[in-house]
């Protein structure tokens, strides 16, 4: 079909992913739709730790298998470390069919275009998509299309069911040991990153919190003798 | 607390000098300027520059010193920032400290300068993704926006922007909030040179439309700028503002003048990427690059 920005949309990937083609920016204007809720898995026992040794116990704990859907945040933009090393782990631990859903990504994730060759990433869902993985997403290496959103529309894919995140991973600064992760600490220099503020919104089965420092120092202490 | 399940403690998450990216720059090239300075004109003589005014402005070069350039007219005229919104660099916090913004609706932090505003000044604070420019949910921020100004790789005839695809065909953009503050904004100015290198941004249509022109007010370029014939409204504002308006046709014929007509890029038929128009709606596919062959 041929959409209201005059672009011509192979019925094949509509009917391939239940989509329509773009009808005007106010279209879905009063449109009403169901919201998606997370699956959660409690944490009824007291005196249990959330902390793990490595990523590794993290990904094992949060029952890391292939074909999830991870989830990461751009605001460490360049300088970000987190996608590669949660990715270079799940590759080391034979996982295959991996969907990176990621807020953005840049040059900093490089790596992942290799990942991408291997068939261990199968499915980028992004704002940005630069340096080696748009070469390879260009190159047709990715086995599905990628789908790129905007900031406004990956918060609406996820709350609208559109995908379903299964880990999703933060990087903080600080964190007690419950996961209340803060940014203002004396030797936290990374950027202030309202994705700590965003989790509430996001529909995620396991939330996997990395933390740079371990401080008895955060901005909101709601449990100071954890720390 | 209540949405986390494990907490792994690593030695670094990030490298801070990183953060700061070449996007994000404070410009002394003289064409960034002037076409700065058209923005600031733009801004400044359209009907929404009012006291309680708000305001996006991205990270590129022209756009940043139009927070510089501003200062001096909302000065002059008695005006405030109602608020200020975006990915947030030091410019804009200066505006705040001088009084000029009453709020910082923070969803991104561009430099130390921005953390050490949100740290200390509670009329700065955070805001999430969805409230800054969801379009499915009731309190976006984005559509209380007057101005955005923004970048572009390519815009079109028909105001089609591209921030995604290159003059190569090869993904290496990002939307980010490009879509989500054009839809949303009174005034969504989009600011570019009239050519790249030998690449023309004005271009008969775009590789790939990432926002639809149908949202994009103003094309500023070095060589003149365009207003969208649908804001009939914006076209009566500057009539006699002094400012080179031309069509957008006409910024195309200069571009092509200039850089000649580009033969168009070459693709396979199979489809490597969706471009997702931010209600979910598909707006273009990008399609696998082929080796280009003279014909």
């Amino acid at each position: 079909m041929k959409n209201a920005a005059g672009r011509e949309i192979p019925d094949a990937i509509l009917e391939r992913y239940k989509k329509t083609g773009y009808a005007g920016a106010y279209a879905r204007d009063q449109q009403t739709y169901q919201k998606a809720a997370p699956a959660v898995r409690g944490f009824v026992r007291p005196g249990q730790s959330k902390l793990t040794g490595s990523i590794r116990e993290a990904l094992e704990r949060c029952g890391i298998r292939d074909g999830m859907v991870l989830s990461f945040h751009h605001h460490f933009r360049d300088g970000d470390y987190v996608v590669n090393m949660v990715m270079e782990e799940v590759a080391a631990m034979g996982i295959r069919d991996i969907t990176i859903c990621a807020s953005s990504l840049g040059a900093a994730h490089n790596p992942v275009a290799d990942m991408i060759e291997q068939g261990i990433v199968t499915g980028i869902q992004s704002s940005g998509v630069r340096g080696r993985i748009g070469e390879a997403i260009s190159h047709g290496k990715l086995k599905n299309p990628a789908i790129i959103r905007s900031h406004g529309g990956r918060v609406r894919a996820i709350e609208e069911g559109n995908v379903h995140i299964d880990i999703a991973f933060i990087g903080a600064p600080t964190s007690d040991e419950y996961g209340n992760a803060g940014v203002q600490a004396e030797k936290a220099t990374a950027v202030f990153c309202p994705t700590l503020w965003q989790m509430r919104n996001m529909q995620t089965k396991w939330w996997l919190l990395r933390t740079a420092l371990f401080l008895r120092q955060t901005s909101h202490p709601a449990f100071p003798w954890l720390m | 607390m209540v949405d986390v399940d494990c907490v792994c403690v690593v030695d670094a998450i990030g490298n801070p000098a990183k953060i700061v990216s070449n996007a994000v720059r404070m410009t002394k090239d003289v064409r960034e300027l002037m076409m700065a300075d058209y923005c600031t004109r733009i801004i400044a003589g359209s009907p929404y520059f009012k006291d309680g005014f708000s305001f996006q402005t991205g990270a590129g070069g022209a756009s940043l010193a139009v927070n510089t350039m501003l200062r001096p007219i909302m000065e002059e005229r008695g005006i405030r920032m109602g608020f200020a919104i975006g990915g947030i660099t030091k410019p804009i916090c200066d505006l705040l400290e001088a009084g000029l913004v009453r709020t910082i609706v923070d969803a991104q932090d561009f430099d130390q300068g921005a953390i050490e505003s949100i740290k200390k000044n509670p009329n700065h604070y955070e805001i999430s993704t969805s409230e800054y420019a969801n379009p499915m949910n009731k309190g976006a921020f984005v559509n209380q926006l007057d101005f955005v100004i923004l970048g572009a790789l390519e815009v079109d005839v028909d105001f089609n922007v591209n921030v995604v695809t290159g003059s190569d065909g090869i993904v290496r953009g990002a939307p980010g909030g490009h879509p989500d503050t054009s839809a949303g904004a009174n005034c969504s100015i989009i600011v570019a040179p009239l050519v790249r290198g030998r690449i023309p941004t004005i271009c008969d249509r775009v590789v790939t439309v990432v926002t639809p022109g149908e949202v994009v007010d103003v094309v500023v370029t070095d060589y003149g700028i365009a207003i969208n014939p649908r804001r009939t409204d914006l076209i009566e504002a500057y009539k006699n503002s002094g400012l080179p308006i031309k069509t957008i046709e006409e910024l195309r014929d200069t571009a092509y003048s200039i850089a000649g007509h580009p033969e168009e890029i070459q693709f396979e038929d199979q489809i490597v990427g969706i471009i997702e128009s931010r209600d979910g709606t598909i707006l273009d596919v990008v399609r696998k690059i082929k080796p280009y062959q003279f014909e």
